[in-house]
């Protein structure tokens, strides 16, 4: 048995090495990306309307492409350092930090909405079709997430839209002026989400239904939703949030296409219109920003696991 | 293997059902009188009738024909992304994990760094450099998507290697690449059928988005993709033009799925 000191060392160690980690890896997605957006042919302007001579030379000047590579690489790892993501080619006078603080808590309120929806459809929901596996309720659910699943996102959404907007007129297709038109986007995002945890429930809960500890439980005479509650529910929540921050990433990569089709003012359908207008700048920017943002969340689920299992930690002290 | 299908009825379906859209694929200039680029302006955006059993978009080229043709393309997409994903993630998986050691440490640890970010942004971003079209399809999904493989194969490497029978083949004197592809990787062929299954909807899926971000193929030429978002532009007026390239989508992906989720079972009985 350790004391309690060593405890707190191990998780302080494992906290430590994850950090770590992560800004070695932010480190290397922001030079992966801006040395393949400098492998574009010809620069951001060159476009088919040829500009005159005078005008390119300002802009080249303005923006220091005409600086070594590697003097403008370190020019903009040091701005990022400083927070700077830099200009956008496209839009004048607007910096890929301005379009971040508009869009980015919309596309927030969005997500944490969808990620609510599809935890409380598919936390009970998985424990229903774990309980009566086999059954014809089991399998109708399987059934809906493998369809689900299987849908992209885009089919999903104009499904709803044609349904719920065009058919019924109930709710709005498009815009985003108050909550009810966060509903359907906020549904088509999270389908996804709400397939893939709820087979993940299903999948712990009847593995964790099988331990001993669930026998003696049901002699000493609890009822199933007490075991379930008392017995069940922390191994549940393990694999969900480990499997969380992966779902958030989708739910960004998901964002782009549902922002886009609902034209919702958020950070997915910037990046879409970014690459639509090919402003590398701003490409590179969202890019990093969104890699930061899932590494952050990543590290923090990590560390929500191990606080829930310090088996996690150990075992990971224990391999190096 | 084709018995044991057989048995279950959804995986066999499945099976029948990808097979069936091969066919409908390599056959398309056979069974329809269409091409799909002949525009026909007259007929524009007819509603489904006998003589285009689909309707017509908005050139008035028959959908039905569309369709079939945008098969050829995602399914070669799909099939194509999954064998290079095979080839260049089994090598790179079998190397790592059979060396092991620091080999293996800085093998893995780059697979780990570019898998921390979701891989659809790699994708994107090598489109943006190398501009829409098939050919750049395939290349940023095969410079992309072998990676989920290579750890499979790793992991699966690792636990074999110790096996008493690379032991014997060791002491046999038996080569690196005689005891890789004779005696481990054989013995990955589950998960790795597993794995490969799965990349073939995801590589559809992602030419999908790639096509509604507007880097996927390029006209006249079109996917499932490209026509899904073609009839997402005119789904107030002409529903069915989104409606049938997102069926197909849909059922391929079903199958493909349903499939592997099968083989899963077969070859990994616990994961059930």
């Amino acid at each position: 048995m350790k004391t309690f000191l060593e405890r707190v060392n191990v998780l302080f160690s494992y906290i430590i090495k994850r950090f770590l980690s992560m800004l070695l890896v932010i480190f290397i997605v922001i030079t992966v990306t801006f040395f393949l957006m400098h492998l574009i042919p010809g620069g951001p302007f060159s476009s088919e309307r040829a500009l005159p001579e005078s005008v390119m030379q300002n802009i080249t000047e303005r923006y220091h492409l005409n600086d070594p590579i590697h003097v403008q690489y370190f020019d903009y790892l040091g701005n990022i350092v400083k927070g700077d993501l830099g200009p956008s080619f496209k839009y004048e006078d607007r910096t890929v930090n301005q379009i971040i603080e508009e869009s980015f808590f919309v596309s927030v309120k969005l997500g944490v909405l969808s990620i609510f929806i599809s935890l409380i459809i598919s936390i009970p929901l998985g424990i229903i079709s774990a309980l009566l596996k086999g059954g014809w309720a089991d399998r109708l659910i399987m059934m809906l997430s493998t369809v689900v699943i299987s849908a992209p996102n885009f089919i999903l959404a104009s499904l709803l839209i044609y349904l719920f907007s065009l058919k019924l007129g109930l709710l709005p297709a498009a815009m985003f002026e108050g909550f009810e038109y966060m509903i359907l986007p906020a549904f088509s995002l999270a389908g996804f989400s709400t397939a893939f945890i709820l087979r993940l429930v299903r999948t712990e809960l009847i593995e964790v239904l099988q331990e001993e500890y669930i026998l003696t439980a049901k002699a000493k005479g609890l009822s199933m939703p007490m075991i379930i509650y008392r017995h069940c529910l922390k191994n549940i929540m393990i694999p969900v949030i480990s499997y969380l921050a992966p779902q958030i990433a989708a739910i960004f990569t998901g964002s782009f296409v549902i922002e886009t089709m609902f034209s919702i003012p958020g950070l997915g359908r910037h990046f879409v219109t970014s690459v639509y207008n090919r402003d590398y700048t701003v490409i590179l920017g969202l890019t990093i920003f969104y890699s930061a943002i899932l590494l952050l969340l990543n590290f923090i689920s990590d560390l929500i696991c191990a606080y829930l299992d310090p088996r996690i930690a150990l075992d990971s002290n224990e391999e190096t | 293997m084709l018995k044991k299908i057989k048995k279950n009825k959804i995986a066999f379906i499945s099976f029948l059902t990808i097979i069936l859209i091969i066919l409908l694929a390599v056959f398309v200039p056979v069974i329809t009188p269409y091409s799909y680029f002949e525009q026909e302006l007259s007929m524009a955006n007819s509603p489904p009738s006998f003589s285009h059993i689909f309707g017509t978009d908005n050139l008035g080229r028959d959908l039905f024909t569309r369709v079939l043709y945008g098969a050829r393309i995602s399914l070669a997409i799909g099939f194509f992304a999954a064998f290079l994903n095979l080839i260049v993630g089994v090598l790179y998986g079998g190397i790592s994990g059979y060396f092991g050691g620091n080999i293996d440490n800085v093998m893995m640890r780059i697979v780990d760094i570019f898998y921390s970010i979701p891989l659809i942004l790699y994708v994107v971003l090598l489109m943006v450099v190398l501009k829409p079209g098939l050919v750049n399809i395939f290349i940023a999904l095969s410079i992309v998507y072998w990676l989920r493989m290579a750890r499979i194969v790793r992991n699966q490497v690792m636990s074999l290697k110790n096996k008493e029978y690379v032991l014997a083949a060791k002491m046999l004197k038996a080569s690196h690449f005689r005891i890789i592809t004779k005696h481990i990787l054989p013995n990955c062929f589950g998960p790795i059928l597993v794995t490969a299954t799965l990349a073939i909807p995801e590589a559809i899926f992602t030419e999908a988005f790639l096509s509604f971000v507007g880097l996927g193929v390029t006209a006249p030429m079109a996917s499932w993709g490209v026509l899904a978002v073609d009839g997402l532009n005119s789904l107030r007026s002409y529903p069915y033009q989104l409606l049938f390239p997102s069926l197909f989508i849909c059922i391929t992906m079903f199958s493909f799925n349903f499939l592997s989720d099968y083989l899963r079972d077969v070859f990994d009985p616990k994961m059930k």
